[in-house]
């Protein structure tokens, strides 16, 4: 017998330069991981502002390996956009699993969580995906 | 108490005839005027309540066994009958002159959501006197404990239906004495003999509502103040094995899953839904052994099986599907002495088929 | 040493014998002034005629052995040893024994008990049992009365509430304050009232011990030991043990004391917290359940309530939303959201605007808390109720068709709390008689496990699983939906999970007025007990 194993959740920086930051979600982002993904994104914003001041521009999420975003996790997103949208950085939810494009689709949020300075949202494709990305197949 | 007259007995088949037929057609106010008249023609309340709504309660349970009616369909008759009981509870209010008794605390234990029994007995202890707090189904113990605390009955009435549930009930009535209070238990989980209400400690166990009125009144033992581990009234669960299937329940279902796949290949074209309901099969044969582990009962485990093979029958599914899984689950088992005997036995007990394909049990 | 003859008659004693035994030779073993039982030992010594063994008893208040050593001509010799601080040694040490033991009881009879009249209880009946013929406590004062609770040797348990006067008890009114204990000799038993004296309590009382009941800071209460006049009075180091055996009792009393505060000022604060029972309205069904995140909680992040219409041509209005976060914090949101939407009942026949309204005022709010949630306004004409459905970015309403159908309330909007403005579609649905309108919160469909422990739940499933729900009694469809979600979670964790059934009963309007708002029946589970 092999035992079960828990499911968790983890955040990947991927990659960073002075405009942009990469990162990679994976697991559940619910109320039990929500503070750590806020305080693990929050140090890697702090640390690229001492680094680069105020340079960064973009903010790409992959979410690919996010199996679910409850309502914590979603609150989780609305707080980190409170402090990378007056500081000019646009947040790109990218690869969006089934999942997570139906929850910003119900709450009304996607729009408001990806707005770019000017307030205009990200042109997505129906999954979330950037023209020219293969649509992601996990959910 | 009341003594029903010839008139009445009569009146009491017939009202339950109809109250029957109210109930499967889903007409609510059919049942209860039905509930009313038989109440105004002189049926006592404790008749209505025991006789009456709990036969028909009874014939619904029966009625699914033989694949006449479905679950949701149990359900709502359920459903009714509960509203039925508290339309009768306000109608006819507990007989007055009745001594006035301590308070009480009845529930079903946790998991438990077959409410009807524990409602019955609750009604029934109202109408004898009895202050009775009901908290329902599938009562946490957690809730319960707090609950206790909070208002010190004089004693605590327990109830569960299926056996799957005596793991939960150990750990209320342990918590309930653990604080000083005595323990009734009741229910057909227990066994019709009371067997699993000794084992775990109960400190009384009643066949029916009446039986519990009538024990309750002599007055139950104050348990003493000696807290206790579920280990204590059970040393063969130092074995672990009980704790291993419990807790390797999902791994045991995928591999048993993937192992009828390949004996049988044709089980690839199942629809999600068939895969879904195999599963919940296995599961539940799963969850039945690590019961009958708990109570080291092998007769628990194949009294389960060939029931389930009868269920099976009603609905026309061979059962040999069973049988498989069996054996698949005793070839995942081969470290765990005390589960391969009941398996074994359980397997016996099945009537001889011959092997030709396993097919998803239906609901 | 005494020596006596084969007829019974004292040839000789020392010096030492002499002082304690005033016999002198010539007399009798049968003397009265021979101590009993050496006389019966001397008496069976002869009868059996054989060497006996030690025998033991006291003289003039001291402990001796005797040992006797038979002569052949029938005299025999008893030597007596003392063993007075042997006796006095063991004495003292069981007594020990006995008390650490009585010690260890109380408290853990009492340290399993969190309920103040139980503690009180089993504190009396030990008290009356151990340690005195019986026991009374006096609890501190509720406005002029005190509850007092009565135990007598025999085990038998009485509490009464009284007006009582502490002066009229030497010591019970400076105990009640938490000073040092009067000493017993102080107390005159016979200027005791009435009150505290068991009823049944036999003959005069010789004896009274009033000692507090020490708590956390203030005495949990007094207790008051009685001891016939039949009995010795209470010693120095009784009263010395019954200090001891009232400091644990006060330990446990205070303890189930603040618990019982504690827990009074939760039910209190959570009173408004806590789903409401909802019943049928103007024709038309309601039925809610919930079920809190954490076991030993009843409310938390999900919330449900029903406005009936003042009348049943105006329109009832019925709410279920989720706050993001579990607990008691998240609850005081919801709390918070449903003041406001009461606040804002007037104008619900908008559900655009009110949801606009309470955006602005959870926006204000410093966290960044958002809640979604679903209004539904509800009439009944001819036979059909009419719903007008809005979400605001929560789980659409789940209509169950008479047929078994299940469908999605086309209604669409953003979630409140958390965006500058937000706007909302309303949906318009109706339903036929044996219809039910179902909203639920995602703990039902994210509810985690099944067989192979790691599925959701599903939106699927639970239509699925309420096809056959049509024309169920509203209150079978939310507990059929929860026991569904429970069972596949198989004792797994959970978030908070509400469902809310509006349903158009299918037995036509007004069948059960006889249960309409009635819920006087004692074995109807009521709100505050339920999970």
């Amino acid at each position: 017998m092999t035992l079960h194993q828990p499911v968790g959740f983890s955040v990947t920086v991927e990659a960073i330069d002075s405009r942009s930051i990469r990162l990679t979600l994976q697991g559940v982002l619910d109320f039990e991981s929500a503070d750590e993904f806020l305080d693990a994104v929050n140090r890697t914003l702090d640390a690229h502002v001492l680094e680069h001041g105020p340079a960064l521009r973009e903010m790409h999420m992959n979410c690919s390996g996010l199996r679910l975003l409850d309502s914590s996790g979603l609150s989780a997103l609305l707080t980190l956009r409170r402090r990378t949208h007056p500081a000019g950085v646009t947040l790109h939810l990218r690869h969006r699993p089934v999942q997570l494009t139906r929850m910003l689709a119900l709450t009304g949020t996607a729009e408001y969580l990806t707005a770019g300075p000017d307030g205009t949202a990200e042109p997505v494709g129906p999954a979330g995906e950037l023209p020219g990305e293969a649509e992601s197949t996990s959910s | 108490m009341t003594t029903d007259t010839g008139a009445a007995v009569q009146e009491r088949a017939e009202v339950s005839e109809r109250l029957w037929t109210a109930v499967i057609a889903k007409d609510e106010s059919a049942a209860v005027r039905e509930v009313f008249a038989a109440a105004d023609a002189g049926v006592g309340r404790e008749s209505l309540l025991l006789e009456v709504l709990g036969g028909v309660q009874r014939r619904v349970g029966t009625e699914w066994a033989a694949d006449r009616i479905s679950v949701a369909e149990e359900h709502a008759a359920t459903a009714i009958i509960d509203r039925v009981i508290a339309a009768l509870a306000h109608r006819v209010p507990a007989p007055a002159g009745m001594p006035d008794r301590p308070r009480i605390t009845v529930a079903c234990v946790d998991g438990e959501w077959h409410v009807l029994p524990a409602r019955l007995l609750a009604e029934v202890l109202t109408g004898r006197g009895w202050q009775v707090d009901f908290l329902g189904a599938h009562t946490t113990t957690p809730h319960l404990i707090a609950h206790l605390h909070a208002t010190n009955p004089a004693a605590t009435l327990l109830s569960a239906s299926l056996p799957l549930h005596l793991p939960s009930a150990h750990t209320a009535v342990t918590a309930v004495q653990s604080i000083g209070i005595p323990v009734m238990v009741g229910g057909a989980a227990f066994g019709a003999d009371g067997r699993y209400a000794r084992l775990i400690g109960a400190d009384a166990w009643a066949p029916d509502a009446r039986a519990a009125a009538g024990l309750l009144a002599d007055g139950l033992i104050r348990p003493g103040p000696t807290p206790r581990q579920q280990v204590d009234d059970l040393p063969h669960l130092a074995d672990q094995e009980y704790t291993l299937i419990k807790g390797n329940r999902s791994a045991l279902v995928r591999q048993g899953l993937a192992e009828l796949e390949a004996r049988w290949p044709g089980m690839r074209a199942y629809t999600e839904a068939q895969r879904e309901r195999t599963a919940e099969d296995l599961a539940h044969i799963v969850d039945f052994l690590a019961t009958a582990l708990y109570v080291d009962d092998p007769e628990l485990f194949t009294g389960f099986i060939t029931w389930t093979a009868e269920i099976l029958k009603a609905r026309r599914v061979p059962p040999h599907s069973l049988r498989t899984g069996l054996e698949i689950l005793a070839g995942e088992l081969h470290d765990f002495p005390r589960a391969l005997g009941f398996l074994k036995a359980a397997a016996e007990a099945l009537p001889a088929t011959p092997t030709t394909r396993p097919s998803p049990a239906q609901e | 040493m005494l020596v006596v003859d084969a007829d019974g008659a004292l040839i000789e004693t020392n010096e030492a014998a002499r002082r304690l035994i005033p016999l002198v030779p010539g007399d009798f073993v049968t003397s009265a002034a021979m101590p009993a039982w050496l006389a019966a030992a001397d008496r069976a010594l002869r009868q059996a005629g054989t060497p006996a063994d030690a025998v033991s008893g006291e003289v003039a208040g001291r402990s001796f052995e005797a040992y006797p050593s038979s002569c052949d001509d029938g005299t025999v010799v008893w030597w007596l040893l003392e063993d007075t601080d042997r006796r006095l040694a063991e004495q003292a040490l069981r007594g020990e024994r006995e008390r650490a033991a009585l010690l260890a009881e109380v408290s853990s009879a009492l340290l399993s008990s969190l309920n103040v009249e139980r503690c009180m209880t089993v504190t009396a009946r030990m008290a009356a049992g151990h340690l005195a013929d019986a026991a009374i406590i006096v609890a501190p004062a509720q406005g002029r009365r005190h509850q007092l609770t009565y135990a007598r040797a025999d085990g038998e348990v009485t509490q009464t509430m009284l007006p009582v006067e502490p002066r009229s008890v030497a010591g019970l009114a400076e105990a009640l304050q938490g000073f040092p204990p009067v000493p017993a000799r102080w107390i005159d038993p016979a200027e005791l009232p009435d009150w505290a004296v068991p009823e049944g309590f036999d003959g005069p009382i010789g004896s009274v011990i009033v000692t507090p009941l020490p708590g956390h800071g203030v005495p949990a209460g007094v207790l008051i030991l009685l001891r016939s006049s039949t009995h010795q009075a209470f010693t120095d180091g009784e009263e010395v043990f019954a200090r001891l055996f009232a400091a644990r009792a006060g330990v446990a009393l205070s303890a189930a004391r603040l618990y019982a505060e504690q827990r009074s000022i939760t039910t209190t604060l959570m009173r408004d917290l806590l789903p409401p029972r909802l019943e049928r309205v103007h024709g038309v069904e309601y039925a809610g359940a919930y079920r809190a995140a954490r076991d030993h909680e009843r409310v938390g992040g999900d919330f449900y309530d029903v406005h009936p219409g003042t009348d049943a041509g105006e329109e009832t209005f019925v709410v279920l939303g989720d706050v993001a976060g579990k607990g008691l914090e998240a609850a005081v949101l919801t709390g918070k959201i449903r003041s406001v939407l009461q606040a804002l009942l007037p104008l619900s026949g908008d559900h655009q605007q009110v949801l606009s309204l309470l955006n602005g005022a959870l926006l204000n709010s410093h966290h960044t808390r958002f809640a979604t949630l679903v209004l539904a306004s509800v009439t009944r004409r001819a036979g059909h109720v009419r719903l007008r459905l809005t979400s605001a970015g929560h789980l659409p309403p789940l209509i169950i068709r008479s047929d078994g159908r299940v469908e999605e309330a086309p209604t669409q909007g953003q979630l409140v709390g958390a965006m500058p403005a937000v706007t909302a579609r309303t949906a318009h649905v109706s339903l036929a008689p044996g219809e039910t309108c179902l909203l639920y919160t995602d703990g039902i469909t994210e509810a985690s496990g099944g067989p192979l422990g790691d599925q959701f739940f599903g939106e699927e499933r639970l239509r699925a699983a309420l096809g056959p729900c049509a024309r169920m009694p509203a209150e079978a469809v939310v507990e059929r939906v929860q026991m569904l979600a429970a069972q596949w979670l198989g004792g797994g964790r959970h978030d908070d999970m509400a469902t809310l059934a509006i349903t158009n009963p299918a037995g036509g309007h007004g069948a059960l007025h006889s249960v309409d708002g009635h819920h006087a029946t004692a074995a109807r589970p009521k709100a505050g007990v339920r999970r």
